[in-house]
Order: C-alpha cells, then sequence, then structure tokens
C-alpha cells in the first residue's frame, strides 16, 4: 500500500510540473517543417520571418460612402491605431510622401553608381544625342510641373536629373491593383512577435474596438476585415484548444463509459484514469524537457496514447481479476513478458514514426514512446497495489467468446484470406496517393478567401512563389540578384512576367557600382559637357545656371547605408539572415512557372520556389519514407516476434490480424476513392502495432484462460478504437487520417485473432515452450 | 500607383486652384481678414481660365501656360491647355498629375484628406472644417486694401531651403483676387491671372466633361 500511496502523491507533483512547466506552441511550422535541409528551413524561417508575422493587411470596406468621407474615417483609424504603443507602423503603399522625399536625396549622390544593370548600353544612350535631348526635356518638364522646387534641390548632387526617372521605374514595381472605391486597405506592422498568440489576440480586441468606437460615429457604416500571420496564428492556436478538448473529452468520456459499461465499477474508472493521467504527465514533461515545448498537434495526437496504454491497464486488470494481494501482483506476473513484446511492438512502430521525416511527428513520437513505457512500468509496479488501495475486483461484463467459436475453422480462415485478399487486389490498383498538406493544414476556409480578397485589393505580388538567391556573402547574392534581374527584365518584355519586386537599384553590388561608374567616367569629356551644354539650350534652358556634369563619386552605395533609409522596410522581406549568410528574395506577380524555371537554370545560387510545390514534394518525400518505414516496422516486429518465438512461422501467425487488417484497409481505402497520404501510412503503422499486441497477447494466452485473454483483448481493442475514432471528432483535417484508418484498422485486428489464430482450448497457450 | 515625387509650396497649379476658390468672394472694404477667408470655403463647383507665367534662372525665357481650372467639393483639377496639355487631379485621397506628351503619369497618395504637401493651409482654408488660426502659426499674414484692390500676403516664419519666401494674392475691390504672384529664395517668380468662367451646376457639367476626357488610370 505504501508503493500505490507514493504514486498517488508523486502523480500530485508531476500534475503541478506539467502544469507550471508545459509550453503548448501551435505554430504550424514547427509540426511540419524542420530547420534541417535547405528549403524546408527557408520555409520554416520564411513562415516565422519576423517582419512578415509581425504584419496584418485591413481593409475597411465602404460601400457607398462617399471618397472624402471614407478617407477621413480610414485616416483617422490610421492614426488611432497607431498612437498604439503595440504598433510599430501604419501605412498603405512602400512609401510616405516624406519618405519620397528622403529618398530622392539620398539616391541622388549614388545616381550614376547605380544607373543600370547594362551600364555600358545605358551609358552610351544616355550621352547619345537621343539620351540627351530625352534627359534635356525630362528637366525642362519637371521645372515646369508640380514642384519645381525638388527639381531645383536634386540638380545639385544630380545634373541631368537621372534620380526622378530612376525613381519612377524602381517605384512602377509597387504599383498596386485597380483601385477598389468600396475598400480601402491598409498596412499595420505590430511591435509584438507575431506568434505571441495572447498578445496578438489581445491586440485584435484592441484593435476591434478602436474601430468600433470611431464606426459608431459614423452610425456603423464601415466594416472591418483583416487578414495576416497573426489572424492565422491565433485562429489555428484557437482551433488546436477547441480540438484539444474536444477530442480530450469525447475519448476520456468514451472510455470511461466503455470500462463502466464492461466493469461497472467507479473505484476501477478511478484507478485507470489516475494512472492514464500519470502517463500523460510524464510524456508531456518529458516531451517538454526535450524540446523545450509540446506542440498541441502533439498533445492531439497523443490523446491517442489513452487508447494503447489503457490496453496493458485494462488486460492486466481483466487478468488480475478476482484475485488478491500476493496472487494479484502473480497474476500481472505472469502476463508481464507478453505485456513486454506487446509494448515493444508498438514502440517499434512509433520509432519508425519518427524515421518519417516529419518533424512533427518525431515529438508525437517521444510523446507516446515515453507514455507507453511509463504505463508498462506502472502496469507492472504499481497496479497491482493500487487495485489493493482501491479494492478493486473486477469481472469484465462483456464476453464476446462466442466468437472463438464461430471464427474458429479452417474454412472460415481460408474464406476471410480470400475476401480480403480480392479487395486488397480490387481497391489496391485504385490508391491514390495525395501528397497536397494543404489538405493536412487547419480548414480555415473563410480565413483563407478573406485572405485572398484583401491581399488583391493590396498587391499584384502572388504569395507563396519567388525566386530564392543565396550565396556566401552579401556581395556575391547582390550579384547574382542582378544577374536573375536582367532576365526577368527580359521575360516581362516577353509578357511571361508580371511584376516582382526587385533588389537593385535599391541595393546594388560593389561590382555593378563600380562598372556603372567605370562607364560614366570612361565616356566624360569637354566634348560630352560641351555637348551637354548645347541641348540645354536647345531645349529653352539656361545652360549657365546649371551645375557642371562631373565623374561618378568613389565611394559606394553600401547596402546597410540603404538599410538605414525608409527603403528598409522593403527590403526587410527580400534580405532574410539565414544560417549560411544571406538569403534574398524576389517576390513575383504573376508568371509563367515554366519560363521562369528554364531561365533561372542557367544562373548558380538563384532558384525558383512555389511554397505549394516545395510542400507538396516535402509531403511526397514524407510519405515515401513512411511507406518505407511501415515495412521495416513490420518487419523489425517480424524479427522480434521471430526471436522470442524462436519461429519465424509462429512470428508470422502472430503478425497475420495485423497484416490481414492493413490489406483490408488498403483495399477499402482504394475502393472509396479517397486519397490516401503520409498521415493514412502513420495510421497503418499504428494500426500494425497495435494489432500485433492482440496477436501475440491471444497467442500467448500467458493466464492459461483462453476466454478471459480473448476478454481482455475485447475490452482493449474497443476502447483503443473509441480512442482513436475521437480523433474523426477534430476539425483539423490531418486527425480525421488517424481515425479512419487506426479505429477500424484496430477492430479489424481484433475480429481477425480468432478467426486467424484458432482455438487450441481453453487453458492451452500456443507457445508453451516460451517462458 | 506609387507616388512619384513629393510636391511642395511651389506646388504652383495647386496654388493657381487656392487662389481661383477665392475669386467669387466680393470683397468689400469692410471686409476684414476673417470674414473673407470664413467664405472661402468651397461649397459648389466653380470653372476659371488662367494664365501662368514662371520667371525661373534655370529657363533661358519666362514660360508661359494657359487653361482651366475647376473646383468642387469632391476634387480639384487643373487642366493646362498650352504650351501642352497636362492634367492635375487632387481628391481627398490623392493627387495625379498627367503629362500625355511626356508619357508621365504621376500619382501621389495623400496622408491627410486634400493635404497636397506644402498646400496644406490653403487646402483647408478649402476643404476644411477649420479657421486660418492654424495658418497664423506659421505664416506671416498681412492683408490690405489700396486703390481699389485688395491684396492677401503670406510669407513662412520658418526657410528650410528651396521653398516659397512670400504669396501674394489680390483682387479688384468688390471681386475674388485676380492675381497671384509666388516668389523664391533664389529669386524665382511665378504669376498668376485668373478669371471666372461659370459656377454651379454649369461649371459641375464642365467638371466632368472634363473627367471624362481624362486618361484611364
Amino acid at each position: 500500500m505504501t508503493r500505490a500511496w507514493a504514486f498517488l502523491l508523486v502523480t500530485a507533483g508531476l500534475a503541478a510540473a506539467a502544469i507550471q512547466l508545459t509550453t503548448i506552441r501551435t505554430d504550424i511550422g514547427d509540426f511540419f517543417f524542420s530547420s534541417g535541409s535547405a528549403d524546408p528551413g527557408f520555409l520554416a524561417g520564411q513562415l516565422q520571418s519576423d517582419e512578415l508575422a509581425r504584419r496584418y493587411l485591413i481593409s475597411i470596406a465602404h460601400p457607398g460612402i462617399d471618397s472624402p468621407t471614407a478617407m477621413e474615417f480610414v485616416t483617422a483609424l490610421q492614426q488611432a491605431l497607431a498612437e498604439s504603443n503595440q504598433v510599430r507602423r501604419v501605412w498603405t503603399e512602400p512609401f510616405s510622401q516624406t519618405d519620397i522625399l528622403q529618398l530622392l536625396h539620398f539616391y541622388a549622390p549614388h545616381q550614376l553608381h547605380l544607373l543600370s544593370l547594362q551600364p555600358d548600353s545605358e551609358v552610351s544612350r544616355l550621352l547619345g544625342p537621343a539620351g540627351m535631348a530625352s534627359q534635356a526635356e525630362t528637366i525642362r518638364a519637371a521645372l515646369l510641373g508640380p514642384d519645381p522646387s525638388l527639381v531645383k534641390s536634386l540638380l545639385t548632387d544630380d545634373p541631368m536629373l537621372l534620380t526622378l526617372a530612376w525613381f519612377t521605374r524602381a517605384g512602377q514595381a509597387y504599383s498596386r491593383p485597380d483601385a477598389d472605391p468600396a475598400h480601402s486597405a491598409f498596412f499595420l506592422e505590430t511591435q509584438l512577435a507575431g506568434l505571441d498568440i495572447v498578445a496578438q489576440q489581445d491586440f485584435q480586441q484592441a484593435m476591434a474596438e478602436i474601430f468600433g468606437a470611431l464606426n459608431s460615429r459614423y452610425d456603423g457604416r464601415f466594416t472591418l476585415e483583416y487578414t495576416g500571420v497573426p489572424v492565422f496564428a491565433v485562429n489555428i492556436h484557437a482551433q488546436v484548444r477547441r480540438d484539444i478538448t474536444r477530442i480530450s473529452t469525447l475519448s476520456i468520456g468514451l472510455v470511461i463509459l466503455l470500462s463502466w459499461l464492461v466493469f461497472r465499477s467507479f473505484r476501477a474508472l478511478l484507478c485507470i484514469s489516475i494512472m492514464l493521467f500519470t502517463t500523460a504527465c510524464i510524456a508531456a514533461l518529458l516531451t517538454q524537457w526535450v524540446y523545450g515545448y509540446l506542440h498541441g498537434l502533439t498533445l492531439a495526437l497523443g490523446t491517442t496514447l489513452i487508447g494503447i496504454c489503457i490496453d496493458y491497464f485494462i488486460h492486466s486488470m481483466v487478468h488480475a481479476g478476482a484475485s488478491t494481494g500476493a496472487d494479484r501482483v502473480q497474476a500481472i506476473r505472469r502476463i508481464w513478458p507478453v505485456l513486454l513484446v506487446g509494448g515493444a511492438t508498438t514502440l517499434i512502430g512509433y520509432t519508425a514514426l519518427s524515421f518519417s521525416g516529419f518533424p512533427g511527428l518525431k515529438q508525437v513520437a517521444l510523446f507516446t514512446g515515453s507514455g507507453i513505457v511509463a504505463a508498462l512500468l506502472i502496469t507492472r509496479y504499481i497496479l497491482p497495489e493500487l487495485m489493493g488501495l482501491f479494492r478493486i475486483q473486477v469481472q469484465p461484463r462483456i464476453n464476446l467468446s462466442w466468437l472463438l467459436a464461430a471464427g474458429a475453422g479452417t474454412r472460415s480462415r481460408y474464406l476471410v484470406i480470400a475476401i480480403i485478399t480480392g479487395c486488397l487486389l480490387a481497391g489496391g490498383t485504385r490508391i491514390h496517393w495525395g501528397d497536397d498538406l494543404s489538405g493536412l493544414a487547419p480548414s480555415l476556409q473563410q480565413l483563407a478567401d478573406t485572405d485572398r480578397l484583401i491581399r488583391a485589393r493590396l498587391s499584384s505580388i502572388e504569395p507563396g512563389r519567388f525566386i530564392l538567391v543565396t550565396g556566401e556573402s552579401m556581395e556575391a547574392v547582390l550579384q547574382t540578384a542582378e544577374n536573375v534581374q536582367r532576365q526577368l527584365s527580359r521575360l516581362q518584355q516577353q509578357g511571361k512576367l508580371d511584376a516582382y519586386y526587385p533588389l537593385f537599384p535599391w541595393v546594388a553590388s560593389r561590382q555593378l557600382q563600380a562598372r556603372n561608374a567605370q562607364a560614366w567616367n570612361d565616356a566624360m569629356n569637354p566634348a560630352v559637357q560641351e555637348r551637354w551644354t548645347k541641348t540645354l539650350t536647345d531645349h529653352g534652358l539656361s545652360a549657365a545656371a546649371f551645375p557642371a556634369l562631373t565623374t561618378a563619386p568613389e565611394s559606394l552605395l553600401k547596402p546597410e547605408q540603404a538599410m538605414a533609409t525608409p527603403v528598409a522596410a522593403l527590403l526587410a522581406t527580400q534580405l532574410l539572415p539565414d544560417t549560411a549568410g544571406t538569403t534574398a528574395v524576389i517576390w513575383l506577380g504573376k508568371h509563367q512557372p515554366q519560363a521562369l524555371l528554364d531561365t533561372l537554370r542557367a544562373i548558380p545560387g538563384a532558384r525558383y520556389f512555389s511554397q505549394k510545390d516545395n510542400i507538396r514534394q516535402l509531403s511526397r518525400n514524407y510519405r515515401k519514407k513512411a511507406q518505407t518505414m511501415l515495412v521495416w516496422g513490420i518487419l523489425v516486429i517480424l524479427a522480434l516476434l521471430s526471436v522470442r518465438y524462436r519461429s519465424a512461422v509462429d512470428a508470422l501467425r502472430a503478425l497475420t490480424p495485423a497484416a490481414l487488417s492493413i490489406m483490408l484497409l488498403l483495399g477499402l481505402w482504394g475502393l472509396s476513392g479517397a486519397p490516401m497520404g503520409m498521415l493514412h501510412l502513420i495510421g497503418l503503422l499504428l494500426t500494425a502495432a497495435v494489432c500485433v499486441d492482440y496477436g501475440v497477447f491471444f497467442l500467448e494466452n500467458r493466464s492459461g484462460n483462453r476466454v478471459r485473454t480473448f476478454q481482455a483483448i475485447t475490452v482493449s481493442a474497443i476502447t483503443t478504437a473509441a480512442a482513436f475514432a475521437s480523433l474523426g471528432a477534430a476539425e483539423y483535417p490531418a486527425l480525421h487520417a488517424l481515425a479512419w484508418t487506426v479505429a477500424p484498422g484496430v477492430l479489424a485486428g481484433f475480429l481477425l485473432c480468432p478467426v486467424m489464430l484458432g482455438h487450441t482450448g481453453n487453458g492451452e497457450s500456443t507457445f508453451n515452450h516460451i517462458k | 500607383m506609387l507616388l512619384q515625387y513629393r510636391m511642395k509650396l511651389a506646388s504652383l497649379p495647386l496654388l493657381l486652384a487656392a487662389v481661383a476658390a477665392l475669386l467669387p468672394l466680393q470683397a468689400t472694404a469692410q471686409d476684414t481678414l476673417g470674414s473673407v477667408l470664413e467664405r472661402i470655403r468651397v461649397q459648389e463647383a466653380r470653372h476659371f481660365s488662367y494664365r501662368e507665367t514662371r520667371y525661373l534662372q534655370l529657363l533661358s525665357a519666362p514660360w508661359q501656360a494657359t487653361g482651366d481650372m475647376y473646383t468642387s467639393r469632391q476634387q480639384m483639377v487643373i487642366a493646362q491647355q498650352s504650351p501642352t496639355r497636362v492634367m492635375t487631379v487632387i481628391s481627398a485621397g490623392r493627387m495625379l498629375h498627367i503629362d500625355a506628351a511626356q508619357n508621365m503619369h504621376r500619382s501621389l497618395k495623400l496622408e491627410q484628406p486634400f493635404a497636397v504637401p506644402g498646400m496644406e493651409p490653403f487646402m483647408q482654408l478649402l476643404y476644411g472644417t477649420t479657421g486660418h488660426s492654424e495658418l497664423e502659426q506659421d505664416y506671416v499674414i498681412s492683408f490690405d486694401t489700396a486703390e481699389q484692390r485688395w491684396i492677401l500676403q503670406l510669407a513662412p516664419r520658418q526657410y528650410t531651403g528651396q521653398e516659397i519666401i512670400r504669396m501674394q494674392i489680390s483682387g479688384a475691390t468688390g471681386h475674388g483676387p485676380d492675381r497671384l504672384v509666388l516668389e523664391t529664395a533664389d529669386g524665382d517668380r511665378t504669376e498668376w491671372q485668373l478669371s471666372l468662367v461659370s459656377q454651379g451646376m454649369a461649371a459641375g457639367r464642365e467638371l466632368q466633361q472634363t473627367l471624362d476626357r481624362l486618361p484611364a488610370h
């Protein structure tokens, strides 16, 4: 009894520690992508990019409201939001009026270094008669335009006024879609980390209150919509929380109900619940210790741990049955070897999961694996005394032993094999492997629709498809990016690319700047100055009042100088720090992917990146690994059983229910036409691991009482199937794959035991040679 | 479209528009600055013709332009007719400057309703809801009448470089302004002559016809 009381005390301590120490994270990137390989690593970083993750895209709907009123409202809202100390900045277009003035004056002295990606041809064009005439006409038009004062101030550093046209060209990349008179949209960047769920939730609430207060002054005629990484993060968090609550409640409720139906004993229920709770606490704490956090999906998937671990508790309680004291300990000792084998086969299944490459499943494997070890140890060393403490003497009310007789017989065995093989043959060829991970992502269709609509109002750039440029240094990255841009300009002229966000001319490699300066300086001579003077005069300009043309200054523009200007806001989403150095991103508008792929193939260091294609490829890789792991998992389980039974044939017999169950599932999935993905394979692996337990329990029959053993398996199978089936109630589609694979698979495996493993008499073990 | 460059106080066509909005005012000897400015705010559509002359050191000779200008509660349009056709359209949230001959299409997102940079005080008088007291914080304002004319002069209290150092608006007694002179620190100068063509519904129709001819943007 002392051990039982100590266990209860430890359970209380573990519960307190788990509540205090466990950090739940719900970021989907953590679960799907690891930082091990380049693309997924970048993708994970991209999804969590500090700048992008902090950003909201806000849309105000104002149909039927006149333009000045709408403008007044939106301006007031922007001001009110900008005043919040949680807001870093609010903006509509990349640069404010003040920013533009600052940038014009910043870039004017660097114009000669940033002339063009094709320095020689640009200098020839510019200093030729037509180029000079065009430039003189530009100066005249600007002087006679709305802001001659600005023109005069720029001419000091930029005598040919190259900056204006240069800025116009650079700015064209950021053109917005045609304005929608019924909507106004703008960006907002918070001081808060994008994935700080609680803070972002509070901020969204505060934003809604600010909007509501302002809107009430306008009779509620405006409507607020917003999107962005924090919106998805908060909603996913809420969805995962709902799933955890729903699945936990449902699975625990089902298991309790079933346990009550089977045992009709509240004390047995309490005992099982305590052991399950302790198991879950140990698993959570160990996972927290190893990873530093526990993912919400691990917790959701981990609730299936209940369905697996309860097998050991129930199986042991049924075998301990009405025994007392030392007899109870003896009964559990007797079945301990078979529990160990069962636990080992399940552990092999979960270990195989961790080799699938799917980062989230490594955590699930650790969580569930540690839970299984804890559950086995509790069963062996605590359960007998707990049963004594709670004075539990159970006798299962459910008895399906008639199945033992009904299913036995060689004929029925062959019939079942024939049916299942037929089913596999019919459906196996129709299995459709789906590798679209987006189907597994949280189903937030409404949010996704809103996101698409708001983004369409704010940008012509397509999210999720871009060009990645990598290099050993910033200089190398910029040089490669400039090569890419030369090709993108060509594709644009060919109509194969609508738009892109460039790095040049905001920043340029030293090499390109030097080439521009060299080309300009080589061309500069008194004759050029004379020609320019004449051109100015010919265009009605007073040449004497203009500064003389000079050679390019020696100092080059450094990227860090540009990053100290308002351009930093743009470049922050394009120059991303990377573990290997710097990664540049060139965002793309509508384009022909194949044309880009063909073009970029010839540029080392540049890659076309499609987030969706990449995720699909990633999913395909995970799925192929999962297929391999399924085979390896079963082979290792077979090897383990062969060693234990000292016979491969006996080991195969123990595996038969599991193997037939998997064949049946594969056949039925194929016939259904529904796509199978990586998580279905994982479900099959879990099915195999659990069903092998039943085969082992059934064949070894350590209690020497076949009916009791089958009773124990019956109760275990029903509770396990119920726990997994409860995953089907989740909003998260990924969990459905497991629910509708494992639950029917486990039931099929259980029902196949008496059919395939036969009946050798009530008191016999198939393996009397095993001790 | 991304805006291309900022306009400052020397946004001449806009100043022209602002001044033209004063035209219909019937100033009298009894008018004070406050009462005149109180009636400046745009209440109905108006159509003006104008002549602009720029005296810039960078130009070898003074430059002249003529055209039409429209003001309404929703927008201000300046349609330069000669020497080339250039359109400037200012709405609450945006300013467009279109020079078809130069293939120039510039767009400026305004940070406040009608707040054209450098023009804020004037646009505030035309389109805002407050009086002129804010103007006096940044400008020395003088208002005088002499020889059958009234003269309003604004000079910024602080100079930072190229901006206007003096703006003078004047008109015949009993009439709105018909002349505007702008001077910058380097000695450059621009003059405007204005005359009212129509107002009310007629001006509104003419404004709409002008907007209809605007290139798609």
